[in-house]
C-alpha cells in the first residue's frame, strides 16, 4: 500500500522555534522498542482517580503489582470531576511554558485523547494525560492536560485501549532544556539495554 | 457504492515509545523516528504532548493556524505508509486546544507544528500480509493473493 500523495500547503505564516531556557540537548528523538508489547480493552470504573485507575488496569492486564509502562489511547467515557488546564507562558520567566491554573469542568463526556503510565521522579506511579471532552449540559468542546489525581472516573466509566510497552521503562526525567520534568523511555526493567 | 472497501491483513510487530525534543516537527519527527528504527509501517497509539504553534489542513484544502506558545494535541491518530520510493509519509490528524481555549482540528501539515516542550509517540508497527484483499458488498469476500512469481509467469 502507497501513502496518497498531499496537495502542497502555503503557510500564512512559518513556523516559530523557540529558545528554551537551557542548553539544548544532543539527542532530539530518544526513542525504545519492546517486541513484547500486549494490548487490552479496559473499563475503568467510576469513583477511582484517573491515575489510581490506569495503575489497576496496568496491574490487571500484567497480571502483577504495578511495575511498569503503559501507553492509553482513550475511547469514550465520562469524568466526574474533570480536572484540566491548558498551557501558558510562564510569567516567571524560569521556563517558556508552564500550566495554566486547574479548571473543573464538573461531569464530562470523553470523546477522545491519550495517556502515559510511567514512573514519577518520586519512584511512585505518574499518568500524562491529554483528552478531549463535551459537556454534557451546553455541548461545548474542550480539551486539555488533566490533574489525574483530582479528576475521577465518573458514572458507566472511561473506556480505553491498553498497550503495555513491554518491559519499557518510561520515566520522568529533569530536563535542563525545557526545565520541565518529562517523560522519557530510560531502558528496560530487566536490565537489557 | 463506486469503490471496493480495501481490507489488508496484517499483525503488529515491535512497539516504540519516542520522546520528541523540542522545535522538531511533529510529522517530520514520525517519519524520521520510522526511517531511524527501520519501520515501514505503523500505526499511532495513545500519544500525546505540546506544539508552538499548530498548523493543521482542513477538507476543503484551507489551513487553520492556532499560536502558542503551546497548544496542546489532545486527541491524535494516524499512520505511516512508504511513498513510491519507499519513503515514509505520515498521515496524522487530531484535536488542538490553544492556550485559550479554543478547539481546533485537522490534518497536521508537515514542517509547520514544532514541537513545545515534549511530545510522546506510540508507534504499533504493523507487518502487512503479502495478500490484497476485498470486500465487496454483493461478492462478498474475495481475496486476490498477489504471488509476483504467478504474475509474472
Amino acid at each position: 500500500m502507497i501513502a496518497p500523495a498531499i496537495p502542497p500547503v502555503i503557510p500564512p505564516a512559518p513556523a516559530r522555534l523557540l529558545r528554551h531556557p537551557g542548553p539544548v540537548a544532543r539527542e532530539r528523538f530518544t526513542v525504545l522498542s519492546d517486541g513484547a508489547a500486549r494490548s487490552f480493552r479496559v473499563r475503568l470504573p467510576e469513583g477511582a482517580s484517573l491515575v489510581d485507575a490506569l495503575v489497576e488496569a496496568e496491574e490487571a492486564g500484567a497480571g502483577s503489582e504495578w511495575r511498569g509502562s503503559a501507553a492509553f489511547a482513550i475511547l469514550h467515557g465520562s469524568l466526574a470531576p474533570c480536572v484540566y488546564c491548558l498551557a501558558v507562558r510562564d510569567p516567571s520567566g524560569a521556563r517558556l511554558v508552564t500550566y495554566s491554573p486547574m479548571r473543573d469542568a464538573g461531569t464530562v463526556s470523553v470523546q477522545g485523547g491519550a495517556a502515559t503510565l510511567g514512573t514519577g521522579l518520586d519512584g511512585k506511579p505518574l499518568a500524562h494525560c491529554h483528552a478531549w471532552f463535551v459537556d454534557p449540559h451546553d455541548g461545548q468542546v474542550a480539551g486539555g492536560h488533566f490533574d489525574t489525581a483530582a479528576t475521577r472516573i465518573g458514572p458507566g466509566g472511561l473506556v480505553a485501549r491498553m498497550t503495555l510497552l513491554g518491559d519499557l521503562d518510561i520515566r520522568q526525567v529533569p530536563d535542563a532544556e525545557t526545565n520541565h520534568a518529562i517523560f522519557s523511555p530510560v531502558g528496560h526493567l530487566g536490565g537489557v539495554q | 457504492m463506486s469503490e471496493n472497501v480495501e481490507i489488508e491483513r496484517g499483525r503488529t510487530g515491535r512497539i516504540f515509545y519516542a520522546r520528541v525534543h523540542p522545535n522538531e516537527d511533529l510529522v517530520q519527527g514520525v517519519e524520521k523516528i520510522c526511517l531511524r528504527e527501520g519501520v515501514e509501517r505503523c500505526f499511532l497509539r495513545g500519544s500525546l504532548g505540546s506544539l508552538t504553534d499548530a498548523c493543521v489542513s482542513l477538507s476543503n484544502g484551507k489551513i487553520r493556524v492556532l499560536r502558542g506558545p503551546a497548544v496542546e494535541v489532545v486527541g491524535l491518530a494516524g499512520e505511516v505508509l512508504p511513498d513510491e520510493d519507499g519513503n515514509p509519509v505520515a498521515t496524522l490528524v487530531g484535536l488542538l486546544a490553544a492556550p485559550d481555549g479554543t478547539v481546533a482540528g485537522g490534518r497536521f501539515v508537515a514542517g509547520q507544528n514544532p514541537v513545545c516542550v515534549t511530545f510522546e509517540i506510540v508507534l504499533e508497527e504493523w507487518l502487512a500480509e503479502p495478500a490484497d484483499v476485498r470486500l465487496t458488498p454483493r461478492e462478498g469476500l474475495i481475496a486476490e493473493r498477489l504471488d509476483n512469481d504467478r504474475l509474472r509467469a
